[in-house]
């Protein structure tokens, strides 16, 4: 059976057809492309404040561990071991709490020494409340500050960084 | 012993000798603790100290390295009897801990050059 032959008009309703067809393809890739990068900015939007939300937390608490390292200072110098060892197992936990939040080495770094060292003034503080090791109160202050000074220059650090990421917003 | 056990020394070992030889290089800061015969270093994930006992008279029992992972010790090793491996191992790295925490080549340096001066 022969095929009937294609008029002139045919042809050009399938070209035509096949140019909508095409239109078409090219604006449903647009709008997946769009909806694409516009979900990504929404998931970045999110990552953004959920950051900007663990810096903000992370300097409050810092701030407070920075106040209660104060208390810890006055426990030693009255020799209020007892009281002195509660603060110093709080303070370790604070402190875990906040370097599960932090991303940067360096802090978590800091924020390790900080826990290692309130370990060890916890073993001197029983020893001296058992009188098994002579302590000086000098000592004991001298090493407090200078966590409180490494962990106020980390909290300003963070405080920083937020700042910068606020200001980098569009 | 188990081999288990036995992995476990071996790398204990090798991380007291990579502590020892980082410190030497300074790759590594001690840090001073309150306590005069102990000085700890902590990375991002895990800590150490090390420590000097001593007896009653003040003389040096021994020495104990102590690893730290969240804030729990999860292993330590001690040694009292001079002369041998771990003993020495665990002094020498004492002793570069105690140089590093108190910055003691630094402190020699300028003592040095006050010196030299006079």
């Amino acid at each position: 059976m022969d095929a009937a032959p294609i008029s002139a008009a045919g042809l050009a309703v399938g070209i035509l057809g096949l140019l909508v067809s095409l239109c078409g393809f090219a604006v449903a890739i647009t709008q997946i492309k769009r909806a694409r990068s516009a979900a990504e900015a929404a998931a970045q939007a999110a990552r953004d404040a959920r950051q900007t939300m663990m810096r903000v937390a992370s300097v409050s608490d810092l701030s407070q561990i920075v106040i209660q390292i104060d208390l810890l200072k006055e426990m030693y110098s009255a020799q209020d071991f007892g009281r002195a060892v509660d603060r110093c197992i709080l303070l370790r936990r604070l402190l875990t709490d906040v370097m599960a939040r932090l991303p940067d080495p360096e802090h978590r770094a800091v924020l390790y020494n900080a826990i290692m060292q309130l370990q060890r003034l916890e073993v001197a503080a029983n020893g001296a409340s058992d009188e098994q090791t002579p302590v000086s109160g000098e000592r004991f202050i001298s090493v407090l500050v200078a966590m409180q000074q490494a962990l106020d220059e980390v909290r300003a650090k963070i405080e920083l960084e937020a700042s910068d990421a606020r200001s980098e917003e569009p | 012993m188990t081999i288990a056990a036995a992995k476990t020394e071996d790398l204990v070992s090798e991380v007291t000798i990579a502590l020892r030889q980082k410190t030497a290089a300074r790759k590594i800061a001690w840090k001073p603790t309150v306590e005069e015969n102990a000085f700890i270093w902590a990375s991002d994930a895990y800590g150490v100290s090390i420590e000097r006992k001593l007896d009653y008279r003040n003389a040096v029992k021994g020495f104990e390295l102590r690893f730290v992972k969240d804030g729990v010790e999860v292993e330590s090793v001690a040694a009292d009897i001079p002369g041998t491996p771990e003993y020495e191992n665990l002094r020498d790295l004492f002793t570069l801990a105690r140089r590093s925490a108190h910055n003691v080549e630094e402190s020699l340096g300028k003592m040095l050059q006050d010196l030299e001066r006079i």
